[in-house]
């Protein structure tokens, strides 16, 4: 038997602690019984008091760049910041370029953007474009080439050496937004991979897309930034498919589609657990 | 912070999965004890735990009572309280060791492997004859008297067909809190980790009935592959830190970073007469701190079982190394567990919520047992 470290898995969709005690109301679900016990029902009541104010432990978000939970020690009008962690459904990597034996098919913002509304509006989120921006936040540098170097342990062997993330400050204009409801969405397409591209001195005939990687990178730094909205960040999945198939394009997009949709679905999931739906 | 006595190295048994080593039996003497009691107090600590261990440490049932005693009368006069526990094959339990229990608040754990076609594969006695019936009457005294006593359960590659059965029979004979532990140096294949796989996600049906039937247990194998997503951040430092929270004491006064470690002596970190080395143990913490070379590019490293020393020195020889058996353990463990979790968190289980959630869920637990209504 070998070691296999595991290369991806998926963020539970159940809630950590830190975003329970930042909604207090889930933690009044108890069993059915304690109702009936009136000395377990004020051990709860009290207990639970002392545990969300300053007798009870304290949660120091202040470098948490993950989910942050309003402070009750922040001034009135504060918001708040709350940014759905990435749901993986697709390697969100792709090529294009050279001789295109298998061209992916990427969704534009558009099909996106439609797939994305439509999943919503089941569960009653109604998505809108709007000209919600969000000001002075962290947008990563994007390189669409891969370095390679021989493998110090076995020099006939090539490995991919993928460029340092780096973020830059710039405003990010949201794809979608349900003002009712203050949730918004932002998808991040292979389009806005070209748009985000950094410098660099290289020419390649291929092109490579790391958009999951992008959309963890834009993660981060829409969450370090208040804005009083709920946001989920999808990404292209560009999904594969064996190009032998028959309209093999078609059901890339297809394909797509779907993973898309159990990011989305993934991310009401969320909203749910945070008590907005 | 706990100190694990290791009273003696003899047993009333011969598990075939035993890891010590019974050759030279050597008995813990009385003032060995009491040194590790003073070494204790002096570390000024506010609550230390003792630990009666072995081999069968109800072999020596007066080295017990003598060391609570003079636990005791140390606490007099130092800032430490001691609370007790002790790990026991439990075939000498008695109603006078039970009586002892209840009045010092020891907390008796028993080993037990489950029904008894797994149970007397491996818990046998030195005649080669299994354990399981002799036992029966021990689990209705233990229980009787300590209703909240664990069971300490282990999986062997050949016993677990019969995992999911053995928990639900402990379940059903009253252990509400069970410990199941895979005995990771035994000799598994793909085979049998299919095999594991299909037990926990059978386990995992039964704790989702039981929850939503909102009955109050601990499953370790759920709890603690739950908790290390829920309380993330401080998951870490639950985990092992091998010989900061915990030290075992061989039968000759050698102190070690754990259980496992006994009689290694290459691994003591020192003795009950000059104390604890502390270069030694920082050694040895360090390089158990540092990430595995192999896990490093993993991505649940961080909820994984791969820190534990003890368990990698078991089966590797080594603790920077790590069980590829317990790789394959986690990997097939981790999904069970976050699908579990996931579907009970969905249906807004109380039970679930309050247990995981809650940090205040053992105190009002204590409450409602202690008020429940009798019924006459």
């Amino acid at each position: 038997m070998e070691l296999k470290p595991v290369k991806n898995y998926k963020v539970p969709k159940y809630p950590d602690k830190k975003i329970i005690l930042s909604n207090p109301d889930m933690l009044k679900l108890t069993p059915k019984r304690w109702t009936k016990n009136i000395n377990t029902q004020i051990a709860f009541s009290s207990l639970l008091i002392m545990m969300l104010t300053a007798c009870g432990p304290k949660y120091d978000n202040s470098n948490e760049v993950n989910i942050v939970g309003s402070d009750p020690t922040s001034e009135p009008g504060n918001t708040t910041v709350y940014v759905a962690p990435i749901f993986e459904y697709g390697d969100g990597r792709g090529s294009f370029g050279c001789v295109s034996v298998a061209p992916p098919a990427f969704l534009s913002e558009e099909e996106a953007y439609q797939v994305i509304c439509d999943e919503a509006k089941k569960r009653g989120i109604n998505f809108e474009k709007s000209n919600e921006v969000l000001k002075d936040i962290q947008i990563p540098v994007t390189y669409t080439f891969i370095e390679y170097k021989p493998n110090p342990d076995n020099p006939d062997e090539y490995i991919p050496v993928y460029p340092s993330k780096t973020k830059e400050n710039g405003n990010l204009e949201l794809d979608g937004y349900d003002e009712s409801k203050k949730i918004a969405f932002e998808f991040v397409s292979v389009d806005d991979y070209r748009g985000w591209q950094g410098k660099s001195g290289i020419m390649s005939s291929v092109e490579s897309y790391h958009v999951l990687d992008a959309a963890k990178t834009l993660r981060e730094g829409i969450a370090e930034k208040e804005n009083g909205k709920y946001i989920g960040v999808f990404y292209d999945p560009i999904a594969s498919v064996d190009f032998t198939q028959s309209k093999a394009s078609e059901k890339r997009k297809e394909a797509s589609k779907e993973l898309l949709r159990q990011q989305v679905a993934d991310f009401i999931e969320w909203l749910k657990a945070m008590n907005v739906i | 912070m706990h100190y694990t006595l290791h009273l003696t190295n003899d047993c009333n048994m011969c598990c075939k999965y035993c890891y010590v080593n019974g050759e030279n039996i050597c008995t813990m003497s009385i003032d060995t004890a009491k040194k590790v009691v003073d070494i204790a107090a002096e570390s000024k600590k506010s609550s230390v735990g003792i630990i009666f261990f072995g081999g069968e440490p109800l072999l020596n049932k007066n080295l017990i009572y003598e060391t609570v005693e003079y636990c005791k009368w140390k606490e007099k006069s130092c800032s430490t309280m001691f609370h007790y526990k002790i790990t026991t094959n439990g075939l000498l339990l008695d109603d006078d060791f039970m009586d002892f229990s209840t009045k010092v608040n020891l907390f008796i754990a028993m080993s037990h492997d489950g029904i008894k076609e797994a149970h007397d594969k491996n818990r046998i006695d030195k005649n080669g004859e299994g354990t399981y019936s002799r036992l029966s009457e021990k689990i209705d005294l233990l229980l009787s008297k300590r209703s909240y006593a664990p069971v300490m359960m282990v999986v062997n590659h050949d016993t677990v067909q019969y995992y999911a059965e053995s928990v639900k029979y402990l379940y059903n004979r009253g252990f509400k809190y069970l410990i199941c532990s895979l005995n990771y140096a035994g000799n598994w294949t793909e085979s049998s980790i299919k095999v594991l796989e299909q037990q926990y996600k059978d386990l995992a049906e039964f704790y989702y009935e039981r929850t939503l039937a909102e009955d109050k247990f601990y499953l370790s194998p759920f709890e603690v592959k739950i908790s290390s997503h829920i309380n993330k951040d401080t998951y870490c430092h639950e985990r092992c830190e091998l010989g900061k929270k915990q030290i075992s004491v061989g039968p000759d006064g050698l102190l070690y970073p754990c259980v496992q470690f006994v009689g290694d002596k290459q691994y003591s970190i020192g003795d009950v007469n000059t104390g604890i080395d502390e270069n030694k143990r920082l050694e040895l913490y360090n390089i158990n701190e540092q990430e595995k070379e192999s896990c490093l590019q993993c991505a649940i490293r961080e909820r994984c079982n791969h820190y534990c020393g003890c368990l990698n020195k078991q089966t590797t020889g080594r603790i920077d190394r790590v069980s590829p058996v317990l790789c394959a353990h986690e990997r097939t463990l981790m999904p069970i567990a976050d699908k579990l979790a996931n579907k009970l968190f969905k249906k807004r289980s109380g039970m679930f919520i309050q247990k995981h959630y809650n940090d205040m869920f053992p105190l009002i637990s204590l409450v409602e047992d202690s008020t429940k209504p009798r019924h006459k």
